[in-house]
């Protein structure tokens, strides 16, 4: 297939809708922008590999999901190969940020037994003069879920990359740190392989089921 | 178009045109020019006006004019005359300054607090004048013009009636007449009664002309009848089979209508595009007339510019949604219009159907709908109407979705049955990301696909033209066609996924499919249409079972299964009379079947070689054509149900 990676991560993307979900995968995944986009119907998916240390790229599977209430029977069953995710909302709708709660312990029951590791999105930074969440506000419940913050915006192309790589970095650490481990029975992170050929990246050296290192 | 017309020697010459029955607008145009009517009374000759704005050929120009002109009685009553060349430009300006006026007069922006309002100011004070233009067109008016072929001779008989004209009101006009001598009453009714002799003399030639064109749609007509009887299995019931463009009036008409319809749809040419509008609306217009809908009541409700009483139950949810929906196809400054006009159906539709209201996924489905319906709102929401309602299964978009799932999952059994190879290889992937033990779970692969397939409806995935032919077979046939075309897509599929060894190989795999399908054409038309009738006998085997079962088994107590209304057997109401639209229809559609009518037969000859050169090649391409022809046929005649949704 393509290039070699060491681990790759299941990530979702979850919040209400027009938080500008799909917005923030395409602009990392394609590098592109529209002020129009079509709303998510299901789920869709997107890939990229991202390079977390010189040499050591990760494949993110990415799950872009449908916000609109009535899909979410549907896109529940894809959080559970899921080991991590962007937990995102709009800083210009104050409603997609009460609605975090929801969505966080939605996640965290269909996930079960496994752990999710989330990343507090404030999308739409640009948007200054329309903003309803403040930053101290936002990374107050960032704190209390016990996850990073950070405010992106897909438009400027602020912090998008950078989101993505805080949150692999973080997985790819606690996967060093055993805290999270790889299970054959589980998506949400494989250890790296390419098909039909013997594992080829150092780390081919079968990571362990506690720690990799 | 002209700008004036002489009277005299050659002015009957003018409609003696075209009796091949292509007309152009030019010709058709000298004797309609437009104008503008000030008065109410003087709708009888909106219809003069040409029919370009409504968007039918050129040669129901010729009908429409054959037809008002039967009307055409108050000819001295309520003309103004217009110099020629700027009436129509006054025509727009007045259309212009009443819009502008209904801005003004509409400072509601900024006090509006409610969520709902908002998106009411959006809709409808934004693109205000434009509304106001396509809701008047739904009552068939579309434009306020006249002909002022009436007035083109100078002398002084029509300066009185030109000064005539300018009196509004009966009162001033019998006034005016009173003030006259009787030498000037005698040269007024001298020139009235001239051009009531005119006018006659045209109109015994138009209706003439109209009964020469009746006649070759008749013709047209039987030629297309012949034609689908000779693709036909040529059953007993094939026979019966007789080709209308209009539903014809009685008990039968809508069905035999119907089939016929259905018939076309099955040839590899599918419906032409030009009638495809009229047809969708057809049946639209039967399944609001079996429940018995107050059409033009629905429209003022559905398209009220101010809040309904119950708009908030609408859901803060919708009206969010709403704000921010578009179309990713109707793009920049230009897109804006198409924007609005989208979303204000999408609002009729969910302050229709409160129980739906707006789905993620509808601005699809609404876009195309509108592209058919040439941007007209009312025609889209009805088509809208009867898909939703009634064509697809019920809670498909409600209730979480649940019919949905219950598609996708019957599909999973589907595709068992039918390619048993690829779907054992899609359960090996899955049970390999899947592994027992742990509790973990990887959803069905194909879930991710045929669950956008499914609701949009394929809008999303094909090309254009393909996402055409499937909504017209969905249309007649019911929504067991998207199973069938979801089927004959991983058919053809099938190939590259088998190399794929990994879940997740599979997802990028197809990944680059679903690219390829959309941009490149990977997936023929005319096969997967021919597959997709070919594969099973209509209704789909086991299907009805299938859903019930899948329904059963998600919830412990569902919801009773829709009885199948019955949607054909049902002609129109006999006293049902024959307004402008279905004349306008009847003459626009006999124009397409000029190239059809010629086209058809060499066309099903190919078809039948081609038929033949790939008969017993393929396992899911049985490619008999008999198994082509609709199916009720073989079941219980003509007069069978078409299949039912429920």
């Amino acid at each position: 297939m393509e290039a070699i990676w060491i681990y790759q991560f299941r990530l979702i993307v979850i919040g209400d809708s027009t938080v500008g979900k799909s917005c923030l995968l395409r602009r990392f995944t394609e590098g592109k922008f529209t002020d129009i986009s079509d709303p998510t119907v299901g789920v869709d998916f997107f890939a990229r590999l991202v390079e977390i240390e010189p040499g050591k790229r990760i494949k993110l599977q990415l799950w872009d999901t449908a916000g609109q209430e009535r899909f979410r029977s549907i896109t529940r069953s894809y959080y559970r190969n899921s080991v991590g995710g962007l937990l995102v909302f709009d800083l210009t709708n104050r409603r997609s940020f009460e609605h975090l709660k929801d969505w966080l312990e939605e996640a965290k029951m269909h996930v079960q037994p496994f752990q999710i590791v989330f990343l507090l999105v404030g999308h739409k930074c640009d948007l200054i003069q329309l903003r309803q969440v403040s930053r101290e506000e936002a990374e107050k419940v960032a704190l209390a879920f016990g996850m990073k913050y950070i405010e992106t915006s897909a438009k400027d192309t602020v912090n998008v990359e950078e989101s993505f790589t805080v949150l692999t970095r973080d997985i790819y650490e606690r996967v060093k740190r055993g805290e999270i481990s790889i299970q054959e029975d589980w998506e949400g992170v494989k250890s790296g392989f390419v098909p039909n050929v013997v594992h080829s990246s150092e780390e081919a050296v079968k990571p362990g089921r506690r720690c990799p290192c | 178009m002209a700008s004036q017309v002489e009277f005299g020697q050659g002015e009957l010459l003018e409609i003696d045109i075209c009796d091949d029955g292509i007309c152009s607008e030019e010709e058709s145009g000298v004797f309609v020019n437009s104008g503008a009517s000030y008065t109410d009374e003087f709708s009888e000759f909106h219809q003069w006006a040409p029919a370009s704005k409504s968007g039918l050929s050129d040669i129901t120009n010729l009908e429409n004019n054959t037809i008002c002109v039967s009307g055409a009685k108050p000819l001295v009553s309520s003309c103004t005359q217009i110099p020629n060349g700027t009436d129509s430009a006054n025509c727009r300006k007045s259309v212009a300054s009443v819009g502008s006026d209904y801005l003004e007069d509409e400072p509601r922006t900024m006090s509006r607090a409610s969520i709902v309002d908002c998106l009411l100011i959006e809709l409808y004070d934004t693109y205000s004048s434009n509304n106001r233009k396509s809701v008047d067109s739904l009552d068939s008016s579309t434009e306020a013009s006249s002909s002022d072929a009436f007035f083109g001779r100078s002398n002084t008989g029509s300066n009185f009636l030109q000064e005539l004209q300018e009196k509004h009101t009966k009162r001033l006009q019998i006034n005016y007449l009173a003030q006259k001598e009787s030498e000037e009453l005698k040269w007024i009714i001298q020139e009235v009664n001239y051009r009531i002799a005119i006018q006659s003399a045209k109109l015994v030639r138009q209706l003439k002309r109209k009964d020469r064109l009746y006649n070759k749609v008749q013709k047209n007509c039987d030629i297309v009848t012949a034609c689908l009887q000779a693709v036909s299995q040529k059953r007993r019931v094939d026979t019966r089979l007789k080709f209308t463009l209009e539903p014809s009036l009685g008990k039968n008409g809508f069905q035999q209508w119907y089939d016929a319809l259905k018939a076309v749809a099955r040839l590899p040419t599918g419906i032409p595009k030009e009638w495809r509008k009229r047809v969708w609306l057809t049946l639209a217009d039967q399944y609001l007339h079996s429940i018995s809908i107050d059409w033009e009541k629905t429209l003022r409700f559905a398209f009220n510019d101010r809040s309904n009483p119950d708009d908030d139950s609408l859901g803060i949810q919708i009206v969010k949604d709403l704000h921010r929906t578009g179309c990713s196809s109707y793009c920049g400054q230009e897109g804006e219009q198409d924007r609005v006009v989208l979303k204000r159906v999408l609002l009729a539709y969910a302050r229709w159907n409160k129980a739906v209201g707006y789905c993620q996924g509808f601005n699809v489905l609404a876009a195309l709908i509108l592209e058919v319906t040439e941007g007209n709102e009312g025609d889209a929401l009805k088509v809208m109407i009867y898909l939703i309602d009634k064509v697809l299964p019920d809670s498909y978009f409600a209730n979480n979705l649940r019919a949905l799932s219950v598609d996708m999952a019957v599909f999973r059994d589907l595709l068992r049955l039918k390619l048993p190879e690829l779907s054992q290889h899609l359960h090996n992937l899955q049970k390999a990301a899947n592994r027992e033990g742990g509790g973990s779970y990887e959803p069905p692969l194909t879930n991710v696909f045929t669950m956008q397939w499914f609701l949009t409806m394929f809008a999303t995935c094909l090309p254009h033209h393909t996402v055409l032919k499937i909504w017209d077979s969905v249309f007649f046939e019911g929504s067991e066609v998207l199973l069938r075309v979801a089927l004959a897509i991983w058919a053809k599929l099938g190939e590259r996924i088998e190399y794929c060894q990994s879940a997740d190989e599979f997802y990028s795999t197809m990944g680059c499919l679903t690219q390829e399908m959309l941009e490149h054409d990977l997936i023929d038309s005319n096969e997967l249409m021919q597959t997709l009738y070919s594969m099973a006998p209509f209704p789909f085997p086991q299907l009805a079972e299938l859903r019930e079962k899948y329904t059963y088994n998600i919830t412990p107590f569902p919801a009773p299964v829709k009885p199948c209304s019955s949607q054909g057997g049902r002609g129109r109401d006999s006293d049902e009379e024959v307004d402008m639209d279905d004349e306008d229809s009847l003459v626009s559609a006999l124009g397409c079947l000029g190239p059809i009518g010629g086209l058809l037969a060499p066309e099903l000859q190919r078809y039948q070689k081609h038929l033949k050169d790939q008969r017993g090649e393929q396992s899911l391409r049985s490619s008999n054509i008999a198994e082509l022809s609709p199916g009720p046929w073989g079941r219980g005649g003509p007069s069978t149900r078409p299949p039912s949704t429920a």
